[in-house]
């Protein structure tokens, strides 16, 4: 006869209803960096973003505005700040 | 290198090749352009009636501008189809300044307005214009939501007769949700403009839910008395369905008539109802004998019994231009 416990039957029990919460935490804790990381991303774009853009607006100014019925005239009431 | 625009109180800081929020002033190299110079999208002649402007020469035609653009986001708006558009996608004439004055003399205007969208944002357009009709003898009409600068508007206000601004709302919180601006600058404008000698008439277009609350219009017409005083014509119009508010109902006539009744409570003499076709409160009375001065029916004005700028029974005065 013996005092040892049966680990078998209690202890794969146990493990068996903590698996799903540890692989939700685990899962939502990815999602979590993911959203942090995608954020950081695109609030500090890459080196090329400000060039990237430039050359989208200026792809519209050529291929769209200077083709479309539209003036150019010299506006008042701004200043070149930098 | 970056540009400011100092028209509004946006102030948009801009990059090469950006376009503002207003959607017609443009960084080009180091300058700042406007696409809508001479560019109207749309040009009419209306009855002065319809700008709404009543106590400047009545029964005249205005010969009347619009380009693409506006520095507001209202979301009643009923030119949202040119004010809320790109001016690239929109059809346009070519209208150069001088022609615009020689087509409103030739059609019998007694002047040119600036309207439909929103013409601060057409400013130069506006400002070469007004100067050309004055030299030939016409008068300009400003209607606007008065979201402009200062230093804009002082030198606009030499060349500019009347105007009919718009004081959408009495709350910051209306101009932010429903109009995409703010008060403030607004009020200042107003204030501004009438101290600079523009005859002023003021607009509040009444939105069911959204603007109508009754305490807010007797603080609204309270600040109109006191700060621009008893002569200035308010006009509170009625509201349709129209563009990203076609969930909400026509504004109810019994709202009019009571916002109208506030104002004249609290002592503004001249109170109109708009958009309300054949409604005897759209005529003028005199605030001294309570005679019936001019009639109106729409835009057609059936009795006219202003002489001189003068009550016809009385003598007094009338403010407006009426000569």
């Amino acid at each position: 006869m013996t005092t040892e416990s049966n680990h078998t039957t209690g202890g794969i029990k146990g493990v068996a209803q903590k698996k799903p919460l540890a692989i939700l935490v685990c899962l939502s804790s990815l999602l979590l960096t993911a959203v942090i990381m995608h954020n950081i991303f695109t609030y500090y774009r890459g080196p090329d973003y400000a060039g990237q853009r430039l050359q989208e607006r200026k792809n519209y100014y050529e291929k769209v505005l200077l083709k479309a019925d539209v003036s150019f005239h010299e506006a008042r009431f701004y200043e070149v700040i930098r | 290198m970056i540009v400011k625009c100092s028209l509004c109180p946006i102030e948009c800081r801009l990059e090469n090749y950006q376009i503002g929020s207003c959607r017609v002033r443009m960084h080009l190299d180091g300058k700042l352009v406007t696409l809508v110079y001479a560019k109207p999208c749309a040009v009419h002649v209306d009855p002065i009636e319809k700008k709404p402007i009543f106590h400047m020469l009545p029964k005249t035609a205005a010969f009347s501008i619009a380009t693409a653009g506006c520095n507001l986001t209202c979301k009643f708006c009923q030119n949202w189809e040119i004010s809320q558009a790109k001016p690239e996608k929109t059809r346009s004439y070519h209208l150069p300044p001088d022609e615009v004055v020689s087509m409103a003399l030739s059609r019998g205007c007694r002047s040119i307005a600036y309207t439909y969208s929103e013409p601060s944002v057409f400013y130069e357009y506006m400002y070469e214009t007004s100067a050309l009709a004055h030299r030939a003898g016409l008068k300009n009409i400003w209607v606007t939501a008065g979201y402009i600068n200062p230093e804009p508007l002082k030198e606009l206000a030499p060349l500019m007769d009347a105007a009919n601004m718009d004081l959408k709302g009495f709350t910051e919180s209306y101009y932010r949700d429903v109009c995409g601006g703010s008060l403030k600058p607004v009020l200042e404008a107003i204030e501004l403009a009438c101290s600079l000698g523009i005859w002023v008439e003021l607009t509040n277009l009444v939105v069911p839910t959204l603007n109508d609350d009754l305490p807010t219009i007797r603080k609204m017409c309270r600040w109109i008395r006191q700060t621009l005083g008893p002569d200035v014509p308010v006009h509170f119009s009625r509201f349709y369905p129209h563009y990203k508010l076609k969930n909400l109902p026509p504004t109810p006539l019994e709202t009019l008539v009571a916002a109208r009744n506030i104002a004249l409570e609290e002592g503004i003499n001249y109170v109109y109802t708009g958009n309300v076709p054949y409604d005897r409160n759209s005529d003028t009375f005199c605030p001294e004998c309570g005679r019936l001065l001019i009639q109106r029916l729409g835009y057609h004005v059936a009795v006219y019994r202003v002489e001189n700028g003068s009550c016809y029974n009385c003598r007094t005065e009338i403010a407006g231009i009426w000569t």
